[in-house]
């Protein structure tokens, strides 16, 4: 899975973000991969067994733990 | 600054409203369990809520045809408070989006292709997804009316036919619920299918005359969705009855029991067909509003050249968000609930109502002056 | 660019048709009929499929398929599929499945923990009848009738025809679920058996109704009671009611029939009542000499409203003497006043096994066919 990931990762830098830098708009294709970042990292650690936590998941276990949530079933 | 221009009708955003109501047809596994009999109350319930909860939403719009949200927040909150709440709507947006794209990938695999992995069936919707939020919302929306008409058919024909399997007795007692499931069973249906309608604030200067009759657009397209939502939670209380709670996908089950003078029966793969189209829709424009959304916080000038990068976070994402599904269905009746109704209708209020303190001092200042 | 797309909708169109998986028919063994048998063991569960095959050596002299059937055990459904999957050659494949037969030994054990596998699985459906088989459930799979060779679909047919009750057709795995999960409503199930007749032809017939309670059979209703229950739950429209006394016998065909159950809870008494109204048309009289024209009818409607007093009665009292509410008074109840459920919900079963009942029925002969009055009548008159 990580090859796969890889290749269309590299698909997504050939297509999106070498043209910023090809029209020397360096400061969006920073940006935009940042943005690819944010993608890639989670990913290849999901794809490397490594257990990541999304920030919405994060509150659940907040809100859980202070007790502001609905009761849950059953 | 993003430069929308005025690309689609009223009527558009009228049915694209529908639809993406309509999308959430499998999300009411989510409180049915909880509001059991009752959830055809709660339905009606969460509409009367929301069309209260809604008016800053459509005041917003009326006071700025020509400015998104995220531009909004900037003149409300100014340049540094404008950036941090319109990142939590960024990360709203980004997980509402990760998670329905992670919906229609276990519906897929439970129902129509068994075998195949999910990274197989999300890489192409996803790939799709990107295509058309690179090719502009007209694109994005221009089947909204189809899809809805090809649904609301489907989903008449269906009440239809499956009508000689109904019990109507299953919705006896009436309320037979302690108040606080009643009230959680509203909630979750206010904020599931109702309140994600946030989404068009992003969208609405893309809209020719907008500041005419949007109150009206919003209402009726929302409307529309919501009588969907409602006959698909009837339908499936007066067939299942008890048994509703047990099923991931409840009104699968009944159009599988669906049989026409033995000779049509199998009719689920309609349903099938009717929620790959709406949830294609609906995760298209999510997709197309999360990608918009990412270019107006980090001011990158064209949005086109950030969609696959958008489509691969969203892709990515919906498989971390949530690991365990119990741990999903948890948060959605629990924690999502309170989280979306703070976002979906509170932080507009908020901004509505700073906007109109502003004007007042505004104008109170000029006057003095 | 063009070609480039050209290229794109041809490549997707060769490897996007989603036959990676494909099985030929030929490679399926089509699953006809589910049993499940008590095994030697007492957690144990013997499985046994009714397998249409569709290969060609395997048709009888008629031209009609031949089914085959497959049996092994395990500790649960999963268990014994997977261990058929190794003596098959061919992929099971359970979509076609047409009835669940449960062998009257596993049916005393117990089922409910089976219903899981049913509920579970994408390709099992809700609508698939689920029956009691009185000897064992291979017994009833292996049987060829005359008029059907696959014993699956003479079953299903039996239980969808105008002959069979009405309700029967509407007991399938989702009502017997449904019914299973109710605090107070048991759930039924018909009974069928093999038996050769005088012809030594091989038959299945429906000779009762099995009563479960929580998840067990505990006992069963005779045809006669069966009737009773008919009337109660859901009579057929076009089947003939049979009345007969020393003096004649007549048959009634049922025009309409309209049946409702009410409970009500009233200074400590768990009150049940049962409200009929039908409709009747002579379909045949003999007998009855010393009746004529004029007194026939309420003759024969006395005579009716003995036999389905007599058989409602029977019917009601078995379920009370088994301690189990297959008509769904308590869920009456319920439905009418959750507040006087709360009070008898705790020792339902004892009070529901007390309680007084109440028959109200309203029955009607309309018609008598094509002849007025009775044929001795005429005779006499000449």
């Amino acid at each position: 899975m990580i090859f796969y990931a890889s290749v269309i990762f590299l698909l997504i830098i050939l297509v999106e973000i070498v043209p910023f830098f090809k029209e020397k708009n360096k400061k969006d294709g920073i940006k935009a991969s940042i943005v690819l970042l944010f993608a890639m990292i989670p990913a290849y650690l999901f794809f490397s067994n490594i257990k990541v936590y999304s920030p919405m998941y994060l509150m659940y276990e907040l809100f859980m733990w202070l007790g502001w949530h609905y009761p849950a079933l059953g | 600054m993003l430069k929308q221009s005025r690309t689609i009708s009223k009527m558009q955003m009228l049915f694209s409203i529908a639809c993406f109501i309509q999308a959430s047809m499998l999300l009411t596994s989510f409180f049915t369990p909880v509001g059991g009999s009752s959830s055809w109350l709660a339905v009606i319930s969460s509409y009367l809520v929301f069309a209260v909860f809604t008016i800053p939403l459509i005041m917003l719009i009326k006071n700025f045809p020509d400015k998104n949200l995220f531009q909004i927040n900037a003149i409300v909150f100014g340049k540094v408070g404008g950036k941090i709440v319109s990142a939590i709507y960024l990360i709203f947006f980004w997980t509402l989006s990760s998670l329905n794209t992670k919906d229609i990938g276990v519906f897929l695999q439970q129902t129509v292709m068994t075998k195949t992995p999910t990274y197989v069936t999300i890489f192409f919707l996803m790939f799709l997804c990107a295509w058309a939020t690179r090719k502009g919302l007209s694109v994005v929306t221009r089947y909204a009316s189809f899809f809805f008409g090809v649904s609301m058919i489907i989903m008449i024909f269906s009440f239809i036919f499956s009508y000689n399997l109904m019990d109507f007795s299953y919705f006896l007692p009436i309320l037979d619920i302690e108040p606080i499931r009643f009230i959680q069973t509203t909630n979750v249906s206010l904020n599931i299918p109702l309140g994600e309608i946030i989404f068009f604030l992003m969208i609405h200067p893309e809209v020719r005359d907008i500041n005419k009759n949007s109150g009206k657009v919003v209402y009726i397209g929302s409307f529309m969705g919501m009588l969907n939502i409602l006959l698909v939670v009837i339908h499936d209380t007066a067939i299942l009855g008890e048994a509703g709670k047990l099923f991931t996908i409840p009104t699968f089950e009944t159009l599988r029991m669906i049989s026409i003078g033995d000779v049509l029966s199998r009719v689920e793969i309609l349903f099938a067909i009717m929620l790959m189209l709406l949830l294609f829709f609906k995760i298209s424009f999510m997709v197309y509003v999360t990608t918009i959304s990412i270019a107006e916080i980090l001011e990158i000038k064209d949005y086109r050249r950030i969609a696959f990068i958008t489509a691969a976070l969203v892709y990515i994402s919906s498989y971390i968000q949530f690991n365990d599904s119990y741990i999903h269905a948890e948060f959605g009746i629990t924690v999502a609930p309170l989280i979306w109704t703070f976002i979906e209708f509170f932080l507009p209020f908020l901004t509505l109502m700073i906007f109109i303190v502003k004007q007042k001092y505004k104008k109170g200042s000029e006057q003095t002056a | 660019m063009k070609i480039f797309r050209v290229i794109l909708i041809f490549t997707m169109a060769l490897f996007l048709a989603g036959c990676w998986d494909s099985k030929e028919v030929g490679d399926l063994a089509i699953v006809t009929g589910m049993g499940i048998d008590a095994g030697a063991e007492k957690d144990e569960i013997k499985l046994v499929l009714q397998v249409g095959d569709m290969s060609k050596g395997q048709k009888d002299s008629q031209g009609e398929t031949e089914p085959i059937i497959l049996d092994s055990t395990g500790v649960n459904i999963q268990a014994a599929i997977e261990s058929l999957k190794i003596q098959s050659t061919r992929s099971l494949y359970f979509s076609h499945n047409q009835v669940i037969l449960i062998g009257e030994e596993q049916a005393r054990r117990g089922i409910a923990c089976f219903l899981d596998w049913f509920v579970r699985n994408e390709n099992t459906r809700m609508e698939v009848p689920l029956i009691v088989a009185k000897q064992d459930a291979k017994a009833v799979l292996q049987t060829k009738t005359t008029q059907n060779n696959i014993s699956a679909f003479a079953v299903k047919s039996m239980l969808d025809n105008d002959v069979a009750p009405s309700f029967y057709s509407k007991i399938n795995l989702l009502s017997f679920l449904s019914t299973h999960i109710n605090k107070t409503t048991c759930p039924i199930a018909p009974i069928v058996v093999s038996k050769i007749d005088s012809d030594k032809n091989t038959i299945l017939e429906i000779e009762g109704t099995a009563i479960f309670k929580e998840g067990k059979m505990i006992g069963e209703l005779g045809i006669h009671q069966t009737e009773g229950l008919m009337w109660i739950l859901g009579q057929s429209p076009k089947r003939n009611i049979i009345v007969k006394n020393d003096d004649g016998n007549a048959a009634l065909a049922i025009v309409s029939s309209q049946s409702s159950i009410s409970s009500d809870y009233i200074d400590g008494e768990f009150i049940n009542e049962v409200n009929i109204k039908a409709t009747f048309r002579i379909s045949e009289l003999a007998g009855f000499k010393d009746k004529h024209s004029d007194n026939i009818i309420p003759f024969i409607n006395d005579l009716l409203k003995d036999d389905m007093y007599t058989k409602i009665g029977s019917a009601i009292q078995s379920s009370k003497n088994y301690k189990s509410d297959i008509f769904g008074f308590g869920s009456a109840l319920y439905k009418k006043s959750p507040e006087k459920f709360e009070q008898i919900v705790e020792n339902f079963d004892e009070i529901y096994s007390k309680s007084p009942y109440r028959i109200n029925l309203e029955v009607e002969v309309l018609d008598t066919g094509k002849i007025n009055g009775i044929l001795t009548d005429h005779q006499n008159k000449g």
